[in-house]
Formats: C-alpha cells, structure tokens, sequence
C-alpha cells in the first residue's frame, strides 16, 4: 500500500463486535482490529508523509482533519456494512420514502397503495431515530442516556397516537394502546426468546428484570381496566350518563394515574406520578452505585 | 470513524429529519384509515390493535432483537420492560390529556376483549420470565399467542 493511504481511514470492514452492529462508529476500536491480515498495519513511526493539511493524531494512529469533512457515500458505506442483516433489510425500505410522501400529493385516490407505502415508508425513519438515541446514549451520562434513549424509542409512537387524536380515530387509539403493550410483550419477547434460543441453546438473565416484568407489571396494568367505567357500570347507579363519566373518570385519573382520587395532593394533580417513581426507582440504583474509584489498581 | 468537531450535530440533524419524516407518513397513513375500514371492510380492532402498533415498534423490535440474538438478553429485557412502562405510564396519559386540551372526547373504556387478553398476556410473560432461562420453546409459544389474539381480532 503507498504511504498516502495510511493516513486515511483503511478501507477493510471493521469485524463485527460483540455488542452488536454499531462498532464502526466507536472511536476506541484498536487500530489491531481493522487492518486486514494482509495489508500492513498503519504505522505511527516519523517517516516522512506529504503534508495534506492535517494537524492533530487520532488516538488510533490516524491524523485528524481540521473541520468537518463531510465525505457521504463514506458514510453510507459505512452504514451498509455495520448494520446488522435486519437493518439492512430495513435501509433497503429507503427510497420508499419520497414515493409514499409523493403519492399522497399526486395520485391521492389511490388510497390503499398510499396506506401500504406509507406504513413500509416509517419502518427506516423510525430505525434512524433508534439509531440517533443509540448514539446519544454514548455520549451522554449513563442514567440520562437511558432515559434519553426510553423516551426517543418511543416517539414514533406518540406521533401517531397524536395525529390519530387530531383525526378522531377513537377506537383505534383505545385498541392501539392496548395493542402496543401486546405487541411488546408478546411478539417482541416471543421474536427475541425464538432467535435468541436458536442461536444460543438457552439464555439466563438477570433477576432483576424478571422481577420488574411480573411484578410491576401486573400491578400496573391492572390499574389499566380501573380507569374505565366497569366498577360504575356495576355499581348500578341509575343517572350514570356513560360516556360523560367514563371520560372524567379517564381524565382524572390520567392526572392522577391511579393514586387515591378521594385525597388529591398537589404532586398527584400536577405530575405524572407513579411514572416517576418507577423512573426514579428504576434509576436509582443507578444513581446510588459509587463512582470508580481510581488510583487504587497499582499493586 | 467521522472526524467531527460536533459530537451532537449529527444526532440533532438525524432526528429533526427522522422526525419530520414521520410526521408527515404517519399523517398519510390515518387520513386513509377511513377508507381502509369502510372500502376494503378490514375491522377497526384488528388496524388498531395489531397493523398500527407494529409500525409504531418495527425499528425497536429489530434493536431488542439484535440484542438477544448477541447474547445481551438483559438488556433486551430491559428495552422491552421499559418500553411497555413508558405507554402504560406516559404515552397514555399523555394522549387523554391532549385530547382534553384540544376538545376531542377521547376515554379510556377499552373493549373487554382487549383487556382480558392483555391481563392474559401479562400472566403467561410473568410466567415466563420467572425462572430467569429462556429458549426458543418460550418464544415459540408466545408468538403464537401473539398470531391467535391476530386472527381473534381480524373476525370482529
């Protein structure tokens, strides 16, 4: 290889590492990882190079550009060859994009192929968003970035439970909530429990989560069916007006979220409660694990 | 490896577009369900409880899976717990008071069937993840749960 290349990025696919498909954007690979068996590694010795402009080192042995040099078919290269092979199925759904966008604005009577298009379409756009909270979860704080990450997985999501409120899809949102629990637990663990088990004979987790799954869960969600009007129905008051009720009794409850509606406090009226505290709960131990003590490992 | 001065522009821009994208399909996408269930008589449960949710979670399902299959199932796990905590919790919440502030009588009196079988399903996954092992017997079994709710819903 002539000299000149060293000092750019080697162009051999960095391996897949254990933690998945996002290695390549990590900056601490070690420069052993990426060169080829057969190409020479790159070297940090004095010889000398034709000066390009360039003026810090990377860590790795590479020289830094000043600036930003934005290099596009670079980085989707890159993208093609860390994603794993479902999303690349799913980067494959990218130029299904501005067709779906363009069709609704064109040929808007062709009604189901703009269903279909459109929901093919959301399925890269919503994997960009999880790929962009994956990032920022690297560089953030560890308990923030969860919580960073928790909350931008879900945007998709409230998108469209908000764009269906603006259309006045009421049953569809009442059975796309519950249908988004179901999916989640069912086909998403069902899909994970199937793939995982076939690759690897059996795996074990960490008590934790599988007391965070039955416990709170079941507590949670049966507090889900309170909020609806079933215990007054079956209370059998006559001058129940059903819908008026049902909606006060969703909203205050809402508000409240399921803590006792017969003393409100100002912390249930004004905040979110009991998703705080499984927030706070969920992070504290977190929060509470004492920092890394350095200077202590030379024996 | 980008060389960047700005760590948190590339994230910040992908999310403005991703976002902005998302919008736009997901507005495409309701203003032809009334066409859908009305013209091609597909119910209204088996789109919301099913076809909707899925578009919602596709990419965090892929995420969760990759997950799993490289041996991380706690953090898997943990991507699934959080996620059915973070709708029951706030996305719910949030979309009854939206819908209070902008005048659009949304309640939550969800039909029966859709709440026995999410106290069912609670149950068989509490039962599964309680001896703290998994295999592909498990998943099998709660994909096929998953397919029976489907077809239940699709005859409504």
């Amino acid at each position: 290889m002539s000299p000149s290349l060293l000092t750019d990025i080697p162009p051999a696919p960095p391996p897949i590492h254990s933690n998945g498909s996002r290695a390549a954007l990590a900056d601490d690979i070690p420069v052993a990882e990426i060169a080829l068996p057969s190409s020479p590694r790159p070297s940090i010795t004095n010889e000398p190079r034709p000066s390009l402009g360039y003026e810090d080192v990377h860590h790795c042995g590479f020289k830094l550009a000043r600036g930003v040099r934005i290099r596009p078919m670079h980085i989707l290269s890159i993208c093609w060859r860390t994603a794993s092979p479902a999303s690349k199925c799913v980067n494959l759904l990218w130029p299904l994009v501005p067709i779906a966008i363009a069709l609704q604005y064109t040929h808007g009577y062709l009604h189901l192929e703009v269903f279909i298009l459109s929901y093919l379409a959301m399925i890269p756009c919503a994997n960009l968003i999880g790929f962009a909270s994956y990032e920022s979860t690297r560089k953030l704080p560890k308990v923030l970035g969860h919580l960073v990450e928790t909350i931008l997985a879900s945007t998709p999501e409230m998108v469209l439970l908000l764009v269906l409120l603006h259309k006045k899809q009421y049953v569809i949102i009442q059975a796309a909530v519950l249908g988004s629990i179901l999916a989640t637990l069912l086909l998403c663990l069902g899909l994970c429990f199937f793939f995982g088990g076939l690759m690897y004979s059996e795996q074990t987790f960490h008590g934790a989560v599988s007391e965070l799954g039955s416990d709170l869960l079941l507590t949670a969600y049966v507090k889900l069916p309170s909020l609806s009007p079933y215990p007054v129905h079956f209370a059998h008051i006559p001058q129940c007006n059903g819908s008026h009720d049902s909606r006060c009794l969703s909203r205050n409850s809402s508000i409240a979220n399921g803590s006792n509606r017969t003393r409100p406090d100002y912390l249930s009226r004004h905040f979110n409660v009991p998703y705080v505290r499984v927030l706070y709960l969920r992070l504290l131990p977190d929060a509470l694990s004492p920092p890394p003590v350095r200077g202590l490992t030379r024996i | 490896m980008l060389p960047t001065n700005h760590p948190f522009t590339k994230i910040i821009i992908s999310l403005a577009i991703a976002l902005t994208l998302i919008t736009m399909l997901a507005i495409n996408l309701v203003s032809e369900i009334p066409y859908i269930v009305q013209e091609r008589g597909l119910s209204e449960s088996f789109l919301g409880l099913i076809l909707v949710p899925i578009v919602e979670k596709a990419a965090e399902h892929i995420t969760t899976v990759e997950d799993a299959c490289n041996n991380h199932m706690t953090g898997a796990l943990f991507h699934v717990l959080g996620s059915t905590i973070q709708t029951a919790l706030f996305n719910t919440p949030l979309v009854v008071l939206v819908g209070w502030a902008i005048n659009r009588p949304l309640d939550l009196e969800f039909e029966l069937f859709n709440l026995i079988v999410l106290v069912l399903s609670i149950l068989v996954v509490g039962s599964f993840t309680r001896d703290l092992k998994s295999n592909y017997l498990e998943g099998s079994l709660c994909l096929i749960f998953y397919v029976l709710i489907a077809v239940g819903s699709y005859f409504d």
